[in-house]
């Protein structure tokens, strides 16, 4: 197994207990890696300061910009 | 020769009811007829309440005589994505292991339509958990497209699509996360309409993922969906992510003579990549004809790596939500799940708070950087809704591994990334594939700009007659 299957069959053991094999922890490892990147990719969207309710201004100052 | 009541538009219908040129309950009566008809080929209701609806549609037609008559949907039959609380009644959105308690309060977009004197019918299918975009539900019968019974329904609002497709009721409300209104309006040749996160309230609703939830009506028009979204949005206590907007009205909007047209872009460079050659000629006349409309129709390159980033974020966003609110019935009913809805959500319970953090703090702005490329010339955005055409239900049923799952990520391709942007959109039909099956536009507009792309797709709909267009009536073989 890899390290990061072996390591979602802890925190599995640690938090929700749910039922999963070691061949699906191997496929959680492979979409933890994508999210993992997706992630990557968003942290250098954002500051050290902006917090999530940052989306929320942004939808409403779009809003407000006329055509 | 009579009309048939089951075919006309909702805004028809209900206009109709209250000029008495039909009663509420010939309107239902004609919907019945279709539901024999279709139901046991489409299984796309789970529920049908014939006898309670008949009342009230006995009720609407005695209150017309006596001139007690209101509201914009007054005795007009509509049913639901089985989502909605309603006080005395359990929801189950599609699961085994959920029910709502029966004294929780009824969902506000359902007290909406009460109000302008909806009459609800029944309740329709969903994927399980509203979590899943090609229709199938192991729970239920197989719910079928409307135009033909052997491709999918589309997902997850796979009941709504086909409900109205088919022609059993004039409307239904859905839910959209990453495509769930869009995509099966696309595919059963209708009209779906995702308002702007904020702009309707989700109290009552059964939550998938609260940042990126939408609840949105399916119709035969875009008029209808503009009287639909009069009715059921507005700013609302009970979910505090409603946003307060000007109170105007859609359907004024779109019927006022002296509105200006808004501007079109064709979007390439994300929503334009793997496209179906028929979707690709549906998508190239639908602009033609918005020309011929009196529009300005310009092409916008947009950044793919951007939209790229964005549609690998919405999942990880949905998937840790689900699993936060799934967390207790998951950890007792694992087994009761569906496996594909078990396995989407069960990745969640495993992506560090870190980067889920990460996905909302940067929500805002790859919001900016979207809008800047997309809506510096342009009011309104043009994309296919789906790339693909729907596939069948044979190609998507008990399959696993790589060409599976990029099949259907294609499906929720072009509409996942307009959820994470928070985005209004609008699916309507704009031609049929070689096969017979139909194919969506989507328009994209501002935040809060639900009023333009309306506009462009009221105009299409004057100039064009796919959305007038309805399927074979499907009987149960043999």
């Amino acid at each position: 197994m890899s390290r990061e299957a072996d390591l979602i069959l802890a925190l599995n053991d640690a938090g929700p207990r749910l039922d999963i094999s070691e061949t699906r922890a191997e496929e959680l490892a492979i979409e933890m890696r994508q999210h993992r990147a997706a992630a990557e990719a968003a942290r250098r969207m954002s500051a050290f300061n902006t917090e999530p309710a940052d989306f929320r201004r942004a939808l409403e100052d779009l809003a407000r910009l006329r055509p | 020769m009579s009309r048939d009541w089951a075919e006309t538009t909702l805004v028809e219908t209900a206009d109709a009811i209250r000029g008495g040129t039909v009663s509420a309950s010939e309107v239902l009566e004609a919907c019945l007829d279709r539901y024999r008809q279709v139901q046991p080929t489409l299984s796309c209701f789970i529920e049908l309440d014939e006898s309670e609806a008949r009342r009230r549609a006995a009720d609407a037609d005695r209150a017309i005589r006596e001139g007690r008559a209101f509201g914009a949907l007054f005795g007009v039959p509509m049913a639901h994505k089985d989502m909605f609380h309603r006080l005395g009644r359990v929801s189950r959105c599609g699961s085994r292991v959920y029910g709502n308690p029966p004294d929780a309060p009824t969902a506000t977009v359902m007290r909406r339509l009460d109000a302008a004197g909806a009459i609800e019918i029944g309740r329709l299918h969903t994927v399980e958990f509203a979590l899943g975009p090609h229709g199938i539900n192991p729970n239920y019968p197989v719910c079928r497209n409307a135009w033909n019974p052997d491709h999918i329904p589309g997902g997850s609002s796979s009941g709504a699509g086909v409900a109205v497709g088919a022609r059993l009721v004039h409307a239904a409300l859905g839910s959209d996360t990453g495509g769930s209104v869009r995509g099966p309006a696309a595919v059963n040749g209708v009209v779906g309409l995702m308002p702007t996160h904020g702009r309707v309230s989700r109290f009552g609703a059964v939550a998938l993922s609260h940042s990126l939830d939408t609840i949105g009506p399916i119709a035969r028009s875009v008029l209808d969906v503009a009287r639909l979204l009069d009715v059921i949005s507005g700013c609302d206590p009970l979910d505090p992510a409603t946003i307060r907007q000007a109170n105007t009205s859609f359907e004024a909007a779109l019927l006022a003579a002296d509105a200006p047209l808004p501007r079109i872009a064709v979007a390439r460079g994300y929503f334009d990549a793997g496209l179906a050659p028929d979707v690709e000629r549906a998508l190239e006349e639908a602009a033609q004809s918005l020309r011929r409309g009196g529009f300005e129709v310009s092409d916008v390159q947009l950044p793919a790596d951007l939209l790229s980033e964005i549609a690998d974020l919405q999942p990880l966003v949905v998937k840790a939500e689900a699993a936060a609110n799934h967390f207790a019935l998951m950890q007792a009913h694992q087994h009761e799940y569906g496996i594909e809805v078990a396995q989407r959500i069960e990745a969640g319970f495993f992506i560090p708070s870190t980067d889920y953090v990460a996905a909302l703090k940067a929500r805002g702005n790859y919001l900016r950087s979207f809008a800047r490329a997309a809506f510096d010339t342009a009011d309104v955005l043009l994309t296919p809704t789906l790339p693909v055409v729907a596939p069948t239900i044979g190609e998507t049923s008990g399959k696993r591994g790589a060409a599976y799952n990029e099949m259907v990520a294609s499906l929720t391709r072009n509409t996942k990334v307009v959820n994470y942007l928070g985005l209004p959109a609008l699916s309507l039909p704009c031609g049929f594939s070689t096969g017979g099956l139909p194919i969506g536009m989507q328009l994209i507009a501002r935040p809060f700009r639900e009023a333009d792309m309306l506009r462009a797709g009221f105009v299409f709909q004057r100039d064009t007659d796919w959305h007038a267009i309805a399927p074979p009536r499907h009987r149960p073989a043999g």
